[in-house]
């Protein structure tokens, strides 16, 4: 019934080599812009899949140059039965992003 | 009208019974401030710390008594190291009873996101 999480992990990939590229670097101006392209595309490829679910898609780049750490941590209330998340990590030399996808049954 | 508790079906929250995110976003705010303001950065403690955060967060949302509502708490926590970040959501739902809050919070050395998703069950 849900997404399989490789298809998922396969969407986001996809999309974020498309939108960033993996020799691009980070700048402030252009996370922004990478960030809501890539939310809004991820969006797009899952409402196509035709599945019966709201999603929300959140989407964090960190730059990498000094060393700092992050940590998300997140916690649901919700039917584990039919309510799915899917963490992606994709890295560059200068920036890490992640992508959170929740989809919740309707 | 009757209480959503007493319905089997329902496809709108009366209006007590409706997330608002103004009324929570002071709420998160208090659990934020409270645990972070006096505290320094330091990486050994800082997953417990956030999973510490979501998981308050989410008993004090389950205490809203908002029967039909589900939550997602996404906590994000970093040193304050003068490094980039944005962060873009974007959701598929009911816009008029799904809702989210947003919460940022700094200080000398910790920098912290509090993403908090509310859906409604039908």
């Amino acid at each position: 019934m849900s997404l399989p999480e490789e298809e998922v992990h396969m969407m986001i990939k996809q999309v974020l080599d498309e939108t960033v590229g993996p020799n691009a670097t980070y700048t402030q101006k252009d996370s922004v812009v990478w960030n809501q392209k890539a939310v809004e595309n991820i969006t797009k490829k899952l409402v196509a899949s035709g599945k019966p679910f709201k999603y929300i898609v959140t989407s964090s780049f960190l730059q990498l140059s000094n060393g700092s750490g992050l940590h998300v941590s997140t916690i649901s209330y919700w039917n584990k039965s039919t309510d799915t998340s899917y963490m992606y990590r994709w890295e560059t030399k200068t920036m890490l992003a992640i992508v959170y996808v929740f989809a919740v049954a309707i | 009208m009757q209480n959503n508790e007493e319905r089997n079906f329902v496809l709108r929250p009366t209006p007590d019974q409706k997330f608002r995110p103004n009324a929570v976003l002071p709420m998160i705010k208090e659990v934020v401030t409270d645990k972070l303001s006096a505290t320094t950065y330091n990486f050994d403690e800082a997953e417990d710390l956030s999973k510490e955060l979501s998981s308050t967060i989410r008993n004090r949302l389950k205490g809203l008594q908002l029967p039909r509502y589900k939550y997602i708490v996404q906590v994000y926590l970093a040193e304050q190291a003068g490094q980039g970040m944005a962060t873009a959501t974007q959701s598929v739902w009911d816009e008029d009873c799904d809702s989210y809050v947003n919460y940022r919070f700094t200080n000398t050395s910790i920098w912290c996101q509090v993403l908090v998703h509310a859906i409604f069950h039908y």
